[in-house]
């Protein structure tokens, strides 16, 4: 379990844009997309990734329509509407600024500070 | 979010919840079915990958719930949830809901009632198109009066520039119409030309006055009928438009009929059924030439100009009525002017307001007593709901959720309760405004209640109001349910201070009947004194008007019509006695001032000890009217005109002139001319108990030329009113064709006379009535459950040796204990009603010491049986079955 990290507050919904992002899914859909792209690395409690779905629908952010699973179950599939593709370029550009000024922050030397 | 999204989301919420409730449960259920196939595929057991699918979800309620709260449905949601659990809970018991409704019912509907009342009084506009620019301009004048002279209305009618249009009225004119051969009296109105068309009102046949009818006096005998007037003389001819009809002895044309809802400008006053132009005056007002700038009768209305506001038109008028002062000193009685808009009624409103507030109070006092009462029961009701709210908590509700629940359900009683509520307000309002359906002269008033929009609104507000106060603290006691404690099956110090509170709410209600009952007491009192002391009996006496002077009489012709009617009803058979007083009302509003002095003595002026009140009566009229003489005799037919003056006074002037002796023989100046004292009477005069005794000096009315119309008392065996068409027959004899009015049994003249106090009479006794009912089952309530929750101690007792009766004074007395402070601190409430009272009070002190004795003796009474009932069942108890019930 030490190789995975609880996410960071406020970052499951970029997360759930950048999954959604690639083409409508379901909500375990979803959860797998996650783990595939953080290579496993990121622990959700699953269950938290449906207030969070509920929240960006009612934002406009997402849209959900009923229609089939790949296994022939009825299943409700997210997509990004287009105020959600416009959010998660933003999220990203913030969070990509916020990363790299950590970065550099963290591994400054003694002598540049 | 927009109205329309939050509707949206609220309707989703009510009507569709249980769609999106499965959607959500589908959902989550495909999540975890998904995940146990996985995790089957990786080689676990179906069972076990389901379990660990399940596990690795987490809270599934807790999600569930969060899911509700992100899609912003929750708030309803959670709302229609808890009115589909209330309405559930209340269907449970429908005792409770019964009594709790109708409770509430009653309260509300006592307060909607007097808002309708009010807003009918006061904020009500009259019958015209776009009525909100409709002004009054009033104008008191230094004699009292409100009214405008003609002259005055034209030449304000002439220069305004604020007012588009102003319309002159005299809407309580008596005009007298012969029509198939009947003459009957009619209120009708003489109003100028304008006045239909500032009001936007439509013929409904014919047409209205046009301005040229209106414009010389005398010449253009015109009428316009109201629809009812019409239907009743002519059964709804239209051909009646260009009849002739006689109005106060004047042929009059007709030239049109008003629509069937128009009934005049005077909400509260006599409605109008026929109308003559303001040329016409003079046919239909006698008093004074009404063309003169001194005689004032009539009323302005105006419709305010564009662009200009009311304070602007009140400047101007106020302007011009300085500069007609120049022209003449009749125009200089003015006080001031006023410019209101035309809502409720006009005139002099201060009446009214003292009425409303004090109706407004009982109402008040009766919504608390009954919030107090329902919240009792409710907390009572918390009680046995304890262990609902300890799962409900040990469930992982929070407080607030639970306290929100609570007054969900408070609040649907309180609508609900509310809406019977302002079912029963449309009847009680009627039984309110029915009391101003007559007034003390027997004429019909319209006073229009029922429901508005304003009233509706102010129904839903009081009901929340209600809703909160009888809900709140229960809500907060019940939900404050300690787990340990309530699982434990003896919450007794949580028992206990819920019997302390309703106890204290038992307590409150008692108070408030006190001072309702003492208020009552009074009022009641005061009615039965006003018999007694008036020293007057008008039971078996019929008041009636004779008026020659609507039809131009001159003085010899109208008063050999008097003298004659007179004598030939005193001939009637079932007739004891008959006299006769001047217009002025017989035993009400002998209010004509008269200065007087004695022979040798200035008059000084403002001091009101030489003020009299001056009443001209014909022979017979104590005897009539059965008020005893102290000394001296009554007058005789031998008083008439040449023959020396006389007087006779009451007591209180008596004792003005000489306290000493009765002034017997003792001459007095009475507007400057001399009478001899030739009797003294009792004070009989109905007053209410904070104005002074009135000195009244009588004078003989057949010595006083200048008076021609007449009031009538006749005293008969038997049924005053069963005796009217008899003495009917008799003047018609004498002259058909004379005005005959305010015929009637001369109590109802009385009772007209104090409408006021009988309205706060009959809503307060309804009010103290209710108030005890309700704290008598409070109280009953409160003992009761205390028996209830007491049963092991009572157990004890008994098996201790204590006998049943002692048991049993034990708990009656807890209930006077109650009682006792109930009417200690309504003693206290009481003596404010009493001071609020006092107006209202007729011949009774306001701290009527018997009054608080009686109503504290019925509070004890009634706390005594209620408090008896419920103990006795505590004699009952079974030591051993008491003892074991744990």
């Amino acid at each position: 379990m030490s190789d995975q990290a609880q996410i960071l507050p406020g970052t499951l919904d970029l997360l759930i844009l950048k999954a959604v992002s690639l083409g409508p899914l379901h909500g375990y859909g979803i959860l797998l997309r996650i783990e595939q792209i953080s290579r496993g690395a990121l622990l959700i409690e699953q269950g938290a990734l449906y207030p969070a779905l509920f929240r960006l629908v009612r934002q406009g952010l997402l849209k959900a329509n009923w229609g089939t699973s790949e296994n022939n179950r009825r299943a409700k599939f997210y997509e990004l509407t287009a105020a959600g593709r416009k959010r998660l370029r933003e999220e990203l550009d913030g969070w990509n600024r916020l990363a790299t000024a950590i970065g550099a922050a963290l591994s400054a030397k003694p002598e540049e500070a | 979010m927009s109205v329309w999204r939050a509707l949206r989301t609220a309707w989703t919420a009510l009507f569709q919840h249980s769609r999106s409730e499965s959607e959500l449960e589908e959902e989550l259920r495909l999540h975890i079915a998904d995940r146990a196939d996985d995790l089957e595929r990786f080689g676990l057991t179906r069972a076990e990958a389901e379990r660990r699918a399940r596990l690795e979800f987490g809270g599934y309620e807790k999600f569930k719930e969060e899911c509700r709260e992100a899609t912003g449905t929750h708030f309803f949601e959670i709302l229609a949830q808890d009115i589909r659990f209330g309405l559930r809970m209340l269907r449970k018991s429908p005792g409770f809901t019964a009594i709790a409704l109708t409770t509430i019912a009653l309260g509300v509907a006592a307060n909607v009632s007097v808002f309708d009342f009010a807003d009918a009084l006061f904020l009500r506009n009259v019958a015209a198109k776009d009525a909100s620019r409709l002004v009054r301009i009033d104008a008191p004048r230094k004699d009292g009066g409100d009214f405008f002279s003609y002259p005055e209305y034209a030449y304000l009618k002439d220069h305004t520039k604020t007012l588009e249009s102003v319309a002159a009225h005299y809407s309580t004119a008596p005009l007298y119409v012969t029509a198939n051969g009947e003459t009957g009296e009619i209120q009708g109105a003489v109003v100028s030309a304008n006045y239909f068309t500032m009001l936007g009102v439509q013929p409904f046949l014919g047409r209205f006055f046009t301005a040229d009818e209106d414009s010389v006096p005398d010449r253009d005998a015109v009428a316009i009928l109201g629809y009812g007037l019409w239907q009743r003389i002519s059964g709804g001819d239209p051909k009646i438009v260009g009849k002739l009809l006689k109005i106060n002895g004047r042929e009059c044309e007709v030239v049109g009929i008003a629509p069937p809802d128009f009934q005049g400008v005077e909400p509260g006053g006599t409605p109008n059924e026929i109308w003559i132009p303001s040329m016409m005056i003079r046919t239909g007002y006698r008093y004074c030439d009404a063309f003169d700038p001194g005689c004032t009768m009539f009323r302005l209305m105006a419709r305010v100009a564009p662009g200009k506001s009311d304070p602007e038109a009140q400047a101007e008028i106020g302007t011009l009525m300085q500069q007609l002062r120049q022209y003449s000193a009749a125009f200089d009685e003015h006080l001031g002017v006023s410019v209101k808009p035309a809502k409720g009624i006009s005139g002099d409103r201060s009446y009214f307001v003292l009425l409303s507030q004090l109706l407004a109070a009982i109402a008040g006092l009766l919504l608390v007593v009954v919030c107090a009462n329902v919240g009792g029961v409710m907390i009572a009701r918390g009680a046995s709901r304890k262990a609902e709210m300890a799962i409900r908590l040990t469930l992982g509700a929070g407080r607030g959720r639970l306290v929100r629940q609570l007054l969900t359900e408070s609040l649907i009683l309180a609508l609900t309760g509310g809406a019977f509520g302002v079912l029963l307000s449309m009847w009680s309002s009627r039984f309110l405004a029915d009391f101003y359906s007559v007034d003390d002269e027997g004429y019909a008033h319209l006073l229009n209640v029922g429901l508005n929009g304003r009233v509706l609104g102010y129904s839903i507000g009081i009901a929340l109001v209600a809703g909160l106060l009888f809900g709140l603290l229960p809500a907060w006691q019940t939900s404050g349910t300690d787990l340990n404690q309530a699982l434990k099956t003896s919450g007794s110090a949580r028992a206990a201070a819920r019997s302390k509170t309703r106890t204290a709410l038992v307590t409150m209600q008692l108070a408030l009947s006190l001072a309702l009952l003492v208020g009552a007491g009074l009022l009641v009192m005061s009615g039965r004194t006003l018999e007694a002391r008036s020293n007057l009996d008008v039971r078996h006496v019929v008041g009636l008007r004779l008026r020659p002077e609507l039809l131009h009489y001159r003085a010899q012709q109208a008063r050999a019509f008097d003298a004659e009617v007179a004598q030939r009803l005193g001939e009637v058979p079932g007739v004891e006695s008959v006299s006769l007083a001047k217009a002025q009302g017989l035993v009400w509003h002998a209010n004509i001032p008269a200065a007087m002095k004695l022979p040798g003595e200035k008059y000084a002026p403002n001091t009101s000890e030489l003020i009299v009140r001056d009443k001209p009566i014909g022979p017979n009229y104590f005897a009539t009217l059965r008020i005893p003489f102290i000394a001296g005799r009554d007058f005789a037919d031998a008083d008439r005109a040449g023959s020396p003056a006389v007087v006779i006074v009451n007591e209180t002037l008596a004792r003005r002139i000489s306290q000493s002796a009765l002034p017997l023989g003792q001459t007095v100046i009475l507007d400057d001319k001399a009478y001899q004292i030739v009797g003294v009477v009792t004070d009989a005069e109905i007053r209410s108990a904070i104005d002074p005794p009135v000195a009244v000096a009588y004078r003989a009315f057949w010595q006083d030329d200048s008076l021609l119309d007449a009031r009538l008392c006749v005293r008969v065996s038997g049924d005053p009113a069963a005796a009217i068409p008899s003495l009917r027959a008799a003047i018609a004899h004498v002259n058909p064709n004379i005005p005959v009015t305010e015929t009637m049994p001369l109590s109802d003249q009385v009772r007209g006379a104090y409408t006021d106090t009988r309205v706060a009479g009959a809503v307060l006794s309804t009010a103290a009535a209710l108030t005890l009912v309700l704290s008598a089952v409070g109280l009953y309530g409160v003992i009761a459950y205390d028996v209830n929750q007491r049963q092991r101690e009572i157990g004890i007792r008994m098996a201790l040796g204590a006998q049943r009766i002692e048991v049993v004074r034990l708990l009656v007395r807890q209930g006077l204990f109650a009682t006792s402070i109930g009417v200690a601190s309504g003693t206290a409430l009481a003596l404010i009603t009493c001071r609020l009272l006092s107006t209202w009070l007729f011949g009774v002190q306001p701290y009527d010491a018997s009054v608080f004795l009686a109503a504290a003796t019925v509070l004890f009474v009634t706390a005594v049986a209620a408090s008896y009932i419920p103990a006795r069942r505590a004699m009952r108890v079974d030591p051993m079955v008491a003892l074991r019930y744990e």
